[in-house]
């Protein structure tokens, strides 16, 4: 497959160790002399210095028929240019610019950018996922999400580590119907103990799932 | 009556006296610039300005572009104006767009007949060659004549 990559540090050096190890061929542009040479330096690759957006130095690079053409400037409108010159100009077949404005991911593929990845609107996302406690959770739902089955890790800290299944105080009704620990699965009674590393399903109603969450992720003091 | 409504987009040299000639005669001229200190150069000139990225789309959106607006995009970057032209043809279905673009081969990017290339160095060309079809000479102090 022929790859273009034009412009971008981090994200060109990453792109280059990507394509270079899967023996594609590459052509890498960059229009700042010291990234161009550092680029070429790290990866043991041909690095052109020279301008994403002009149809000389494209050209000079030898970037037609590309499979492949990355756009990975700093600015959204140069991105746009370079990928549109490439598929007009130098017949790219499939075309990707970074951008940092979110509103310009569906703007570019509009106007026939084949793909815009907003790094912002990306870390966005990651953080959402990441930051939610229900995703470490992972929950279950049956019988029209009116009961909830939830799976939660003891940590060390937690206030369940050490405690024995009878002598959990909860104001919510809740079920410990099961215990994963390593490589045992028990079906536990009032005198199992909690032990940190333990994996607990725990089945509940599904309205107390907020209170349940609160309560199982509650740490020592 | 509707008054003509135009943009201009980038308010340096020519952008200033193309917005100060389409005030005059007569359109409702909305002027956009990064910066505030760029409109000094409108004089003769009744319209609006607004400091704004162009490159924007939502910027874009409160210039109140309609099919029948003229769009003048004259920033400093041949990028930027391409990127603008083609937005506005997109998103408000503007039919009437020039652009200034330095580097010539950047032409070849307009595929669109609605949106108009002014190019200095390709209207330099063609001046040189109809003041040589015209029998100019240079006068007796003028070096490379053949």
């Amino acid at each position: 497959m022929k790859v273009v990559v034009v412009d971008g540090n981090e994200e060109a050096d990453y792109i280059i160790r990507m394509y270079h190890n899967r023996r594609n061929s590459l052509v890498v542009i960059n229009s700042s002399s010291s990234t161009a040479n550092e680029l070429s330096r790290k990866n043991r690759v041909d690095v052109i210095f020279g301008k994403p957006t002009s149809e000389y130095d494209l050209r000079l690079a030898g970037i037609e028929n590309a499979d492949l053409f990355l756009a990975l400037g700093e600015r959204d409108v140069d991105n746009y240019v370079a990928c549109k010159m490439a598929k007009l100009l130098f017949g790219a077949k499939r075309t990707i610019a970074i951008v940092k404005n979110p509103e310009n991911v569906d703007l570019f593929k509009s106007l026939g950018v084949d793909s815009a990845v907003c790094s912002t609107y990306l870390l966005g996302e990651t953080i959402e996922r990441e930051a939610s406690i229900e995703s470490l959770i992972k929950t279950l739902s049956f019988e029209d999400n009116k009961i909830t089955m939830l799976e939660i890790t003891v940590e060390k800290d937690s206030m369940l580590a050490g405690v024995a299944l009878k002598d959990l105080r909860a104001d919510i009704p809740l079920n410990v119907c099961c215990i994963f620990r390593n490589p045992n699965v028990l079906i536990p009674n009032g005198q199992t103990v909690l032990l940190p590393r333990d994996k607990v399903f725990v089945v509940s109603s599904s309205e107390h799932k907020a209170a349940l969450l609160q309560f199982l992720s509650k740490k020592k003091s | 009556m509707n008054r003509q409504q135009a943009v201009v987009i980038g308010a340096g040299k020519l952008g200033c006296q193309i917005a100060n000639d389409l005030s005059k005669s007569g359109a409702n001229v909305t002027v956009l610039d990064m910066k505030k200190e760029a409109f000094e150069r409108l004089n003769e000139f009744s319209g609006f300005t607004k400091v704004g990225d162009g490159t924007n789309a939502s910027i874009l959106r409160e210039l109140g572009l309609t099919e029948n607006s003229t769009l003048v995009l004259t920033t400093q970057e041949d990028n930027v104006n391409l990127f603008i032209a083609d937005v506005a043809q997109l998103l408000f279905g503007v039919q009437d767009i020039y652009v200034r673009l330095a580097d010539k081969n950047k032409t070849k990017l307009i595929t669109s007949e609605n949106i108009h290339p002014i190019c200095p160095f390709l209207l330099s060309i063609s001046y040189f060659h109809s003041l040589r079809e015209k029998g100019y000479q240079p006068d007796e102090s003028g070096r490379g004549r053949r």
